[in-house]
């Protein structure tokens, strides 16, 4: 028993001496490109969720944003710019407020803060401006830089009060 | 045996590889892809409201003067605020470039057909030019990918102040 299991790792030795000079050399060499190429692979696949995963927040909320909004101002019987990152709109002798606030843009109606655009994203900057001219009161023109993990996206419009 | 075991893993393993890399590749470009689409929508999404801003715009300078459309063209706006006593918007020819997109605003003359009043173009032997109507369509490009892409909107106007109050 003893013999038979010496003369099996002796050859086992020899056998693995003989060839693993070369052998080896290529198995590493071979296995290092591959992981190299994989690892890069696997490191772009998340950084690309990841973006992709920004994007889609980011989509969401501004358009959740851009709507409200939109129909707020249309429907509105007036609206005042109170400073560039502050708007009020008026309807129905209701005053609902809409502002930046730590990186949150809140809507504030009848003494009731409603989150517009969540924490998801970062509001970088907001923008009112009146674009009043000289016979219609009625364009208001925002501007809005989100971000969400190292992505960054500035969206504008104007809307028109009916 | 045990020889023949080892010449065998090596190629195994190569084998191995080669098919973990092609599976890796295959499902990189899958979300590749996806991740393309997203970004076309992203994309597209800033596009939408420079339409909407466009369209916007024509309207509050359709209430305060329809004069500003009455010669047909491509035209962008800009907004003038020389003084506080002086703000206005105002339609210059040509396109304009805004954080990377092309927009312009095509306005064109409408024609209707004498007896029902309808909309119709010139093929129409009852055409007849309607200058109290404008076709406004406003357009924005962006190249994507060695391609252009465009987001337009179309939409008749017409001079109701007037009708209202003149």
């Amino acid at each position: 028993m003893a013999k038979k299991l010496i003369k099996y790792i002796r050859e086992k030795i020899k056998l693995s001496e003989g060839i693993t000079l070369t052998e080896s050399v290529i198995y590493i060499s071979i296995i290092s490109v591959v992981t190299v190429v994989l690892i890069s692979i696997i490191v772009q696949i998340v950084q690309i969720k990841t973006r992709a995963n920004s994007m889609s927040i980011i989509s969401s909320e501004v358009s959740n944003f851009f709507d409200r909004l939109i129909y707020d101002v249309r429907n509105a019987d007036s609206f005042t710019v109170v400073d560039s990152q502050t708007l009020q709109v008026e309807s129905d002798s209701i005053i609902s407020t809409f502002s930046l606030q730590d990186s949150k843009i809140i809507l504030n109606k009848e003494s009731t803060d409603y989150i517009i655009v969540t924490d998801q994203v970062s509001v970088d900057s907001i923008e009112f401006a009146d674009w009043t001219s000289v016979n219609s009161d009625n364009l208001l023109h925002i501007h809005i830089t989100l971000s969400r993990g190292g992505l960054d996206e500035t969206f504008q419009t104007t809307v028109h009060k009916r | 045996m045990l020889r023949n075991q080892r010449g065998q893993s090596l190629i195994e393993v190569i084998i191995a590889l080669g098919l973990l890399a092609i599976i890796f590749t295959g499902s990189w470009q899958v979300i590749h892809s996806s991740y393309m689409s997203i970004n076309q929508e992203f994309v597209g999404l800033e596009a939408h409201y420079l339409v909407i801003e466009g369209m916007e715009g024509i309207r509050s300078m359709r209430d305060e003067d329809w004069h500003v459309l009455d010669e047909d063209g491509t035209y962008h706006f800009e907004y003038n605020e020389t003084d506080l006593e002086n703000k206005y918007l105002e339609l210059i020819t040509g396109e304009e470039n805004v954080n990377g997109f092309r927009r312009r605003i095509e306005v064109s003359s409408v024609g209707r057909n004498s007896e029902t009043g309808k909309i119709t173009d010139t093929d129409d032997p009852l055409y007849i030019l309607d200058s109290d109507t404008k076709l406004v369509d406003v357009i924005v490009e962006w190249e994507y990918l060695g391609e252009t892409r465009t987001d337009r909107e179309s939409v008749y106007f017409t001079k109701y102040t007037e009708m209202l109050y003149g």
